[in-house]
């Protein structure tokens, strides 16, 4: 018997060894990955619903105001609270804008909510307007104020822009001016768990009859 | 000789490749626990199903947690037991089980009709063995 035929058995031993090794790790991943994946979708499914939940309510509260003697006032007071109540249960962030339009006068009046947990600047820039710029300077858990004047019955671009976090955001949402006064509100919601982030942006808009 | 040889350690070889397929698979991987997911998933629809039907801010805005949780009871399975707390600042956790794992989910409510009353509906839900 040569040194040959020793290795070349042997090699039967080792690649049976390697395909044991090989078998055991494929067990230990088996379902790991999509393990995984599932848990992170089923978290992220109930985050969405919270998320739901939440634009549900900011819509509600402007319905609310539109019915209020003064819904400009009423708006903003139940956004800020609201907001101050979402924060203080959730891991959140929250821009909101509200737009009270006075169909008498075609003047608009915005309110800007900053409750995103740093301070910003936001510069809007509406179109069809007077005037056609404003900033608002707004720490955290704040609110500003502006009027404006729309020279239409129509739609107004509203574009918003502020630096968050290093990058800088630009939002535009259309609303309509006419004869018929109405609340409006411009809504960026984040909600964060567990390294997880969801996020929405919706402009909901009320006639008052 | 040497086709025994050569034979003998094939048939150690594919003995042990069987034999560890036997092992390693005769039980299947570990079923992962989606369970907690599950049951938090459900209570957030049974309570979203109840503010669709136009129930809940009426019961909230009343404070009234036993319509909610007699509204609850016909929505979620007899296997879950759950606890439902109308919280403003916070919220009680009376009637929850000590030695049970809980789940809590909150749903958020901003008023009724033309009154604004922010509250959280928290439901307390566990697993009956």
């Amino acid at each position: 018997m040569g040194p040959d035929i020793k290795s070349k058995g042997q090699f039967f031993i080792i690649a049976a060894i390697i395909i044991v090794l090989s078998l055991i790790i494929i067990r230990g991943l088996l379902g790991i990955y999509s393990t995984a994946e599932t848990n992170e979708n089923e978290k992220s499914k109930i985050e969405n619903m919270k998320l739901s939940n939440l634009k549900g309510e900011y819509e509600y509260i402007i319905g609310i105001s539109s019915v209020k003697a003064d819904p400009n006032y009423s708006m903003n007071l139940y956004l800020s609270n609201f907001s101050e109540y979402v924060r203080g249960n959730e891991k959140s962030k929250i821009l909101w804008i509200s737009i009270f339009v006075n169909g008498s006068n075609q003047k608009y009046y915005v309110v800007a909510g900053n409750y995103l947990q740093n301070g910003i600047s936001i510069n809007m820039t509406p179109t069809n307007t007077t005037p056609s710029f404003a900033n608002l300077n707004l720490s955290d858990m704040a609110t500003g104020s502006y009027t404006f004047s729309s020279l239409i019955n129509g739609t107004v671009n509203f574009t918003i822009t502020y630096s968050f976090e290093g990058s800088i955001i630009q939002d535009t949402f259309l609303f309509s001016v006419s004869n018929t006064s109405s609340t409006a509100g411009f809504f960026d919601i984040s909600l964060f768990n567990e390294g997880l982030k969801v996020r929405t942006k919706h402009l909901y808009q009320r006639m008052i009859s | 000789m040497k086709g025994y040889l050569y034979t003998l350690e094939v048939l150690v070889a594919i003995s042990l490749v069987f034999g560890a397929l036997f092992f390693i698979y005769r039980s299947p991987p570990p079923k992962p626990d989606f369970q907690t997911s599950l049951i938090k998933q459900g209570g957030f629809e049974a309570i979203r199903y109840l503010d669709e039907r136009g129930d809940l801010r009426k019961y909230v805005n009343q404070s009234n947690e036993t319509a909610v949780e007699d509204a609850l009871e016909s929505i979620l399975p007899k296997s879950v037991g759950f606890e439902v707390s109308i919280c403003g600042l916070s919220c009680d956790t009376e009637g929850i089980p000590s030695n049970r794992t809980t789940i809590a989910v909150d749903y958020y409510v901003s008023g009724y009709r033309n009154i604004f009353d922010p509250k959280r509906v928290r439901i307390y839900l566990w697993e009956e063995y």
